[in-house]
Parts: structure tokens; sequence; C-alpha cells
């Protein structure tokens, strides 16, 4: 590992920025390349090649869908369906919010469903004076661990399915118990340690009054104003386009960023939308960010810092089959916290299979570990998931700022729990395996 | 009731009473005052005050709700003698008074529109300001029960307003011709009436109308334009101009290298003196007499 300093310095330091918020994080990821660029640790050919343009272009696309749907007055729809059905009750919106959310993000992606969910969230509960944030961290959260229990609802998922060659069917059989066992959990514990926010409106007399006046607000928005039918009916024909390529995945061979962008642009021909107006709604900094978290990580790996941290810890850890699959799914929980869990799964996965190698442990238990702890621990930091980034830049395009610790405070705790959860399932799962 | 939710309350009332008038909005707030009675579980002994913490609350509104205000205070004295031991009786006697008010809201409402409609002849052309549910409502009728023949000259405000008051009365085959407000100059000498409503009228013979009203009543009554206002009995405020709590906002702008503080209004104030005709319940008062009749 030679020439490994620099980069390492320069990643810690991007990281106290963004953690500190000493910076915009697009800036400090983006400057953290420049300073590696300029002291020549890579050059700019190699540096965009470490930049995952799928990922890229599925954000790029679904932020425009996305954009397009809420100006059909989809959003508003929704909207009314959900306000109607808590009438205002704070805890049923969380829990029917996050119900939605968790569906979704098994089926869909979890930046999708984050791009979705939390601007409805945020109009409603900002609208009924509440405080916005603690939804749209806990969507965050539980879009992860919904996202945590397919083969397409996280970017591990995918790349392990694809990889190893599991199967959607698989997924859905092996991490259905720990997810829903994970998705109660989490939600108690939100209304655990909220629950003054939470508090039933229905004795307070002014809120219900408010609620109704809300309600009645969105109901006439809705009916009088803003809905164009034959525009919402193009808008959702192509968000049923972009879920049935998604879902088909398998067969068509189209990867999501590729279907997320296609669909957009067939958005942009058929519903003649201004474009530069709805460019405008596109989260640059986001994407911008993850440009150069990107390329950050891509160095380390380069220079073989996270192999060398993978292999130190998982072949020294000798041949007892419950270590070695609570290992994984631990040190996999925590790096992604604090990693991108994309490249550090890509990293894993050979060493995966050098450990399965030595140490044949059954029904792919050992992958099973990987997925849930690079799925679940993307909730540890705010940094940790794409929907946690996008989460916080929404949140704050409404005015909603979210700290990196604020994010942490909720966040970290209930990565703990659902990885204690997780390694139950996993211990269980293996001694009636073994 | 918390500061921030006395403003998320009152800025809910101002959305409301932008697109739909004042009269409208005091019946939508009746109603919902209602359903949130219906909705209420508390105890007897909580309900008297929870109810005036809530009357208190519309009573202080930004800017005041006049008919609102009037049906709130009816409604507290009212009110008075039926708080008992049994809850259900209790909410179903408030249930009751706040649905007479709003029926008798609703019936000045109809007595002014019953007047207005009148006031619409073949060949006028009116010049629309408010996008007032009950002026929209009066010429809605007038064209499609009474057959007039008339055009409007719709001033355009913000989109949601222009676009609510294009709709409806485009649905009504309405002869329209949209123009900026700032244009209206370029058209006065067409228009022979412009119709405004109003949120309150002041017993210092003041009009709080909405926000580009006193513009165009000014720029009318120079062209001798006959200015209609259309106002229930309800609008007549106790308190003067000065007190009507007109919401005003400062926010930081910036454009391009220029940074300044806007400060905006919720609402503008007319004189009185600058009307013409004043339309209520009691059909249409002239100039000479509207002084005391306000007071």
């Amino acid at each position: 590992m030679e020439g490994v300093v620099i980069p390492i310095v320069v990643f810690l330091l991007v990281y106290v920025a963004i953690s500190f918020e000493l910076v915009n994080k697009a800036v400090a990821a983006l400057l953290g390349v420049m300073i590696l660029l300029v002291l020549h640790v890579i050059d700019e050919h190699a540096a965009v090649e470490f930049i995952d343009f799928e990922t890229i272009m599925l954000l790029l696309g679904m932020m425009t869908i996305v954009a397009i749907l809420r100006k059909s007055g989809f959003f508003t729809i929704v909207s009314v369906k959900i306000a109607e059905l808590t009438k205002g009750s704070p805890l049923k919106i969380l829990v029917l919010f996050s119900i939605v959310t968790a569906i979704l993000s098994a089926f869909l992606d979890n930046v999708t469903t984050v791009l979705i969910v939390i601007p409805i969230i945020i109009e409603l509960t900002a609208g009924m004076g509440l405080d916005p944030k603690v939804y749209v961290i806990s969507q965050a959260i539980i879009s992860n661990i919904g996202g945590t229990g397919t083969l397409i609802g996280d970017p591990p998922n995918i790349i392990i399915g694809s990889k190893v060659g599991l199967n959607f069917n698989q997924f859905i059989v092996n991490l259905a118990v720990p997810v829903i066992i994970a998705f109660a959990a989490a939600l108690f514990y939100i209304w655990l340690t909220n629950k003054e926010k939470f508090k039933p409106i229905d004795t307070n007399l002014a809120k219900l009054f408010s609620v109704q006046l809300l309600l009645e607000k969105i109901r006439f928005n809705y009916l009088d104003i803003r809905i164009d039918s034959v525009f919402l009916a193009k808008s959702l024909a192509c968000l049923g386009l972009a879920i049935l390529l998604f879902v088909t995945q398998t067969i068509t061979k189209l990867s999501p960023g590729v279907v997320a962008l296609f669909v957009a642009m067939i958005l942009f021909v058929i519903t003649k939308v201004d474009v530069e107006h709805m460019l405008e709604e596109i989260e640059w900094s986001t994407l911008l960010f993850f440009t150069g978290l990107f390329i950050l990580v891509g160095v380390l790996e380069e220079k073989g810092v996270i192999e060398w941290i993978a292999r130190n810890v998982f072949l020294r850890i000798g041949d007892n089959p419950y270590v070695v699959v609570l290992v994984v799914l631990w040190v996999s929980g925590i790096a992604s916290g604090f990693l991108d869990n994309i490249p550090f799964t890509i990293t894993m996965i050979p060493i995966v299979r050098l450990i399965l190698e030595s140490n044949p442990i059954p029904n792919n238990i050992l992958w099973w570990a990987l997925s849930l702890g690079a799925c679940l621990g993307g909730n540890l930091t705010m940094i940790g998931a794409s929907a946690n980034i996008v989460s916080i830049g929404m949140a704050k395009k409404f005015n909603q700022n979210i700290s990196f610790l604020e994010f942490m405070k909720a966040s970290a705790v209930i990565t703990i729990i659902t990885l204690l959860i997780a390694s139950v399932y996993l211990t269980v799962y293996l001694w009636v395996s073994l | 009731m918390k500061e921030k939710d006395k403003e998320i309350l009152y800025k809910l009332f101002r959305d409301h009473e932008d697109v739909r008038g004042s009269s409208r909005m005091a019946m939508l707030a009746l109603r919902s005052f209602i359903e949130s009675i219906n909705d209420l579980k508390s105890n007897a002994s909580e309900i008297k005050e929870l109810i005036t913490e809530l009357c208190d609350a519309i009573k202080h509104t930004e800017p005041r709700i006049v008919p609102l205000i009037h049906m709130i205070k009816a409604f507290e004295t009212e009110m008075e003698g039926h708080y008992g031991e049994d809850l259900q009786e209790t909410k179903n006697e408030a249930i009751r008074i706040l649905q007479e008010k709003h029926d008798l809201l609703r019936s000045k409402v109809e007595q002014v529109i019953e007047h207005g409609v009148n006031l619409v002849e073949d060949g006028d052309t009116i010049v629309v300001h408010t996008a007032s549910s009950d002026v929209t409502n009066m010429l809605v009728r007038a064209k499609e029960v009474l057959k007039k023949n008339f055009k409007l000259i719709i001033l355009k405000q913000d989109f949601v307003k222009t676009k609510l008051l294009v709709k409806t009365l485009s649905k009504a085959k309405i002869d329209l011709l949209v123009v900026p407000e700032y244009s209206l100059s370029h058209y006065i000498e067409k228009a022979n009436k412009l119709f405004i409503g109003a949120v309150s009228i002041t017993p210092d013979a003041k009009v709080v109308a909405a926000i580009g009203t006193a513009n165009i009543v000014g720029l009318c009554h120079i062209n001798k334009v006959p200015v209609y206002l259309f106002a229930n009995s309800l609008k007549f405020s106790f308190h003067p101009s000065s007190s009507q709590r007109i919401h005003t906002k400062t926010v930081p702008t910036f454009q391009d290298d220029v940074s300044y503080a806007l400060t905006t209004h919720s609402h503008d104030i007319v004189d009185l003196k600058l009307v013409d005709h004043l339309v209520t319940e009691d059909g249409k008062i002239e100039k000479p007499f509207m002084e005391k009749y306000v007071q």
C-alpha cells in the first residue's frame, strides 16, 4: 500500500468537514477530490472512472420524474388521501407513511421512495404545525429498512444478487422476517423517544380546527386549482412504466439508472413541461456530493485501504461460523454507516468468497449477513445511505435543516437495535442450519 | 395556544380569505369549528376552556375577519348558559348555535348576491379586481339566469387567484379580457363599473380589501368609473382601520448584487369616500347615506 497517507488524510478531513458542517457537503467532497488531483495522487481520467454513473443516472432520473409528478399535482392527491386517513393524528401520520415508505422501498429503490414521500410528509406536517424533522428522519430510516427486504430494494442487494446469483424470491424468503421485526422495532423506538410529538390532537380543539382548515385548503387546491388530468395521467403512466421496468429488470436487462433517465426523458417530451424550470428542481448539490464521494472512496479502494481493512479483520477471526457471521454483519453495518455501502459491498464480495472457501457456511447465511449489515448499517449516519442524503437534501429545500448529529441521534440507536435483531435472526438461522 | 400555532392558523385564514373572500372564509371556519367539536375528545369540565381558547384565537386573526368575529362573539354569548355536565349535550348545543350562525351568514351573502345581480346590465363592461366568491357568483348568475350580456376586464393578480376566477367565469361563457393590474389605464375608458369586495368596513369610513384594490379604486374614481362595493352588514367592524391588524411581512430580497428588505401587506385600506355604491343585504346604499349607514 503505497501513497495511502494523503488519500486517508484527505478523506478524514472531508469527513470531519461534512460531519461538523464546516462547509457545504458537495463542496467538501469535491474540494477533497481537487486536493488529490492537485497533489497528483490521481489524475482526472482515473478520477472520472471511480464515479458510479449508474447511481448518478438513477438519482437524476428519479429527481426529474418526481419533479414533474409534483407539478402534475400527484403529491397533492396523495397528501389529501393520507391526511384524510390520518385525520391529523401525528402517530397515524408516522405509521401510515412508514408502511407506505417500507413497501415502496422494498419494490422501488429507497431514493425514489424518499423522493416521493418526503415532500408530502413535510407539506402535511409543517401545515399542521408539527415538527417535520422527526418524520423526515424516520422515513429515511424506514426506507433503508424496507429496502433491505428485496433484491431490488437497495444497491448492496442488487450487487450481491447479481454477483452471487441469488434471485428475487431468495431475498424475500430469507430477509422478510428480520426486516419486518426491524421495521416494527424502529417505529416503536421513534415513538418512544418522541412521545410528546406524537400526542393525539383530538383533545386539542384549536389543533383539530387548524387541521380542518388545512384539509379544506388541500382539498380546495386539489379540486379546483392545480390538477391537469391529462398531465397527471401521463405522469402516472410514466411512473407505472418506470416501476414495471424496475420490477422486470432481470428480464429487460435494463439497469435502474437507464430506466429512470429514459422515463424522465419520455416525460419531458410528452408533458411538454418547461425543461429549464424543471431542471431547477433537481438537487444538484446532492449529485455533486455523490460524485465527489465516489472518487474519494474509489481512491481509497484503489490504494488498497478498504481491502486491507477487510482482510485484516475478516481473515484473522478464526473459523467459528457464529463468530464469522456476526463479524461480517457488524463490520458491514458499522462500515456502511461511514462509507458508501456500494463500493464496500463490491470489496466485500471477494472476501466473503474467500471466507466461504475456507469455512463453508450453509444456506447463504454469510451473504445474508453482508446484505443485512450493508443495508441496515446505512442508517448509522446521515451519509451512510443515499436515501439519508437525499432526504436531508429534500428537507433543506423546504427550509428544514437537519444536522449530522441531529440525524445520528435518532439513527444510531435504531441501527444498533436493528443489527441486534439481525444478529439474533442469523444466529438462530445458523443454529437450525448446522 | 402557542404563538407558532397561532401563526399557522392565521396563515391558513389568509390563504382561504385570499381565494374565497371573507364571508366564504367565515362560513368555512364555522363549518370547521363544527367538525372540530364533533371530533373533540375531552370531558365536560374542559370544553368551555377549549372553546374559549379557540374563539380567542379566531378573534385575533391578522387581519380581522370581521364577519367571523361577529359570529364568534355571538356564539360565545349564546353558549354561556349551555355549558353543563353532559359533554355531548354541550357539544350538540355548540354545534346547533354554530350552524345557526353559519346559516345566518349564508343568507346575508345570498341577499347581497340577489341585489348585486340586478346591478349588472346589458352592455356593461365591468372591471373585476378581487376573486371574492360573492362577486364571482353574482356575475355567473347574471349571465346564466338573467341572460345579461356584459364584458369583464379581469385584473390579473397571482396565478392561483386569476386562474380560479377565469376558470369559473369562462365556464359561464362570460366575455373576458385578462390584463395585468398595472395596465388598467389602457382600458379605463371602456369600463363603466368596478366591482370590489371587502374584508371589513370600519367606523372611520375605510374599507379593508384585497391587496391592489386601493390603486384600482383610485384610478377608477379619477376616471369617473363608478365603484360598487359588495359587503353584507356583518362586515362592518366596531374597530377603526388602524386596528384591523393587517398582516405585514418583511423578507430579505436578493436580486443580482442588490439586496434589500421587502415589506408587504396582506390587505389594502381604501377610503369609503371613493366608493360610489355600497351593496348590502338591504340593497344599494347611495353615497350620501353610506357613512351614516356604516356607522
